[in-house]
């Protein structure tokens, strides 16, 4: 397994995590840390454990042992840093809303009661959308927006809630590969501004190209670092080889230190 | 002539008081069934309508006003609701199957145990505006407040809970006080309400305005207001229509709303109003 030095400095800092759902181990002695500014590729299969890290890292989640930091704090006293883009499907598509509603939702924790929305929100929404190059359809509908750009719609709702850590779950699901350019130049230009930016993506092919590093996961770390170097047959086969193999040595209590792949 | 008709009816205090009931009603309810819809929580508010039952004939029981009981039994029935479907395996709508289920029919056996006490069960479950009291014309005023008041302070954040659960609670907003808020206004405009449209008919007025408004409108926001339009132009023909031909005034009110989704739905197409 490749490790990169532990940061408390660093954005996201995992020490030995392990998550149990019930009588699953699901993450299972997960020891990484990202990179500042970087636009890092959460691979690995369905099941591997994508969705349950970012939800971890949100602060969903608890950890059952070993730890996640987030520029030194717990993910739960890490408030309003997490931005997260969900996935179409796990959005409610019924509330037929413009971009500018969506992105202003980024301020509701700020903006608590106050029925009507500030000139400074305003010109905040507007710079967002702006950032991700869709100012000119603030007021158009997003559900008649294609997949890349209801993507880049919540990255806005991101910006606007002023997050540093974006979290993407499965942002390429439905979006053709001309969208899929659009979208990572726009988190190419927010990673230069500075911003961390995690993306599940199942795309392997693209990822040197695209990402700085890439985050191997199944249910445990299998690799972490530059994507050119990262892909050995070993963590392709521990990866997306046989689960029963690939989960034998990770039963619960383990936690991966008695005879841990 | 005309005018007169429209008029006459309110000559008698109790049409007055009806009519301020019918036109609370009217905004209450398509305000909240602009979220049931959009939420597909249908089933849930006619699980709380139902489930109120046994709270109305305890109030009876006890010989207080129907409200001092029903408002606590049905707040507490709309979070123990959303308790079981947070905190079981069992899906939404089974856990509001088995709520609605069970406490209707306990509602059934109080009525067969205090067979003594003073309810049409007519009206309870079909609505009977036209007995309702100064005291319940104050209540249904306060219960409407409420629930104005507090959509116009949260309504950001039910939006945001409403359209992105899990983005809401990543961004720090406390979802689970928020659904909790939202189901204890849910169960005080059906309280609000029931003596209106009764238990079983409630359903029509909480979503046939919101779904006729949806028809026409993209906004969210004005889906609500077009909805409460709507639900006001329902409930107060619904009136008319009772005290004029004589009908029960919940299935009146039910048939208004049917009546107004109808006309809305054939004409949608030119009045469609676009975003």
């Amino acid at each position: 397994m490749i490790e990169n030095t532990l940061n408390n400095e660093c954005p996201i800092t995992s020490e030995g995590c392990c998550v149990e759902f019930g009588n699953e181990l699901v993450l299972d002695d997960l020891t990484f840390s990202v990179t500042e500014g970087s636009l890092v590729a959460v691979v690995g299969p369905n099941g591997g454990g994508k969705t349950t890290l970012f939800n971890v890292i949100s602060g969903l989640i608890p950890v059952t042992h070993g730890s996640i930091k987030i520029k030194g704090l717990s993910p739960q006293e890490s408030e309003g840093v997490i931005g997260y883009v969900p996935q179409n499907e796990n959005v409610n598509w019924n509330f037929s809303l413009t971009a500018r509603q969506i992105v202003t939702m980024g301020l509701t924790k700020k903006n608590s009661f106050l029925p009507i929305t500030s000139k400074k929100n305003k010109v905040l929404i507007e710079n967002s959308l702006d950032k991700v190059g869709l100012l000119d359809r603030i007021d158009d509908r997003v559900e008649e927006m294609s997949g890349g750009q209801r993507q880049r719609v919540f990255i806005a709702k991101t910006l606007a809630q002023g997050a540093e850590i974006l979290l993407l779950d499965e942002a390429f699901s439905g979006v053709d590969v001309g969208s899929q350019e659009e979208l990572i130049n726009v988190l190419k230009k927010l990673r230069d501004d500075g911003k961390t930016i995690l993306m599940a993506t199942h795309d392997l092919n693209t990822l040197s190209d695209r990402f700085d590093e890439v985050l191997c996961l199944n249910r445990h770390c299998c690799a972490y670092g530059d994507p050119l170097q990262v892909f050995t047959p070993e963590v392709l086969q521990e990866l997306y080889g046989s689960h029963k193999l690939m989960f034998q040595n990770h039963a619960l209590g383990n936690h991966g230190h008695q005879n841990g792949i | 002539m005309g005018f007169e008709y429209f008029l006459e009816p309110f000559s008698y205090d109790f049409m007055v008081r009806s009519l301020l009931v019918a036109v609370m009603v009217g905004v209450m309810l398509p305000l909240l069934g602009a979220y049931v819809i959009n939420r597909n929580m249908e089933f849930m508010g006619d699980a709380i309508a139902h489930a109120s039952l046994p709270g109305l004939i305890i109030g009876l029981i006890l010989g207080v006003s129907v409200f001092v009981a029903s408002i606590p039994s049905s707040i507490l029935i709309a979070l123990l609701i959303g308790y079981l479907i947070n905190k079981s395996r069992l899906g939404e709508g089974t856990s509001i199957g088995i709520i609605f289920s069970s406490m209707f029919a306990l509602g059934f056996i109080l009525l067969s145990i205090f067979d003594d006490i003073a309810l049409s069960v007519e009206d309870v479950l079909l609505g009977q505006i036209l007995g309702v009291s100064d005291f319940d014309v104050y209540i249904t005023l306060i219960l409407t407040l409420i629930v104005i008041v507090t959509l116009l302070f949260l309504h950001k954040q039910f939006l945001f809970l409403a359209f992105d659960p899990v983005g809401a609670k990543v961004s720090g907003l406390n979802t689970q006080l928020l659904n909790n808020i939202f189901l204890i206004l849910l169960a005080l405009s059906i309280m609000g309400s029931l003596q209106s449209v009764g238990i079983i008919l409630l359903l029509s007025m909480l979503i046939t305005p919101a779904a006729a408004a949806k028809i026409v409108m993209k906004n969210f926001y004005a889906l609500m207001i077009v909805g409460s339009l709507f639900g006001v132009l329902s409930s107060v023909s619904g009136l008319y229509l009772s005290y004029y031909l004589d009908l029960p005034s919940g299935p009146s009110m039910a048939l208004s709303a049917t009546c107004v989704f109808v006309v809305v739905w054939s004409l949608r197409k030119s009045l469609m109003y676009g975003k």
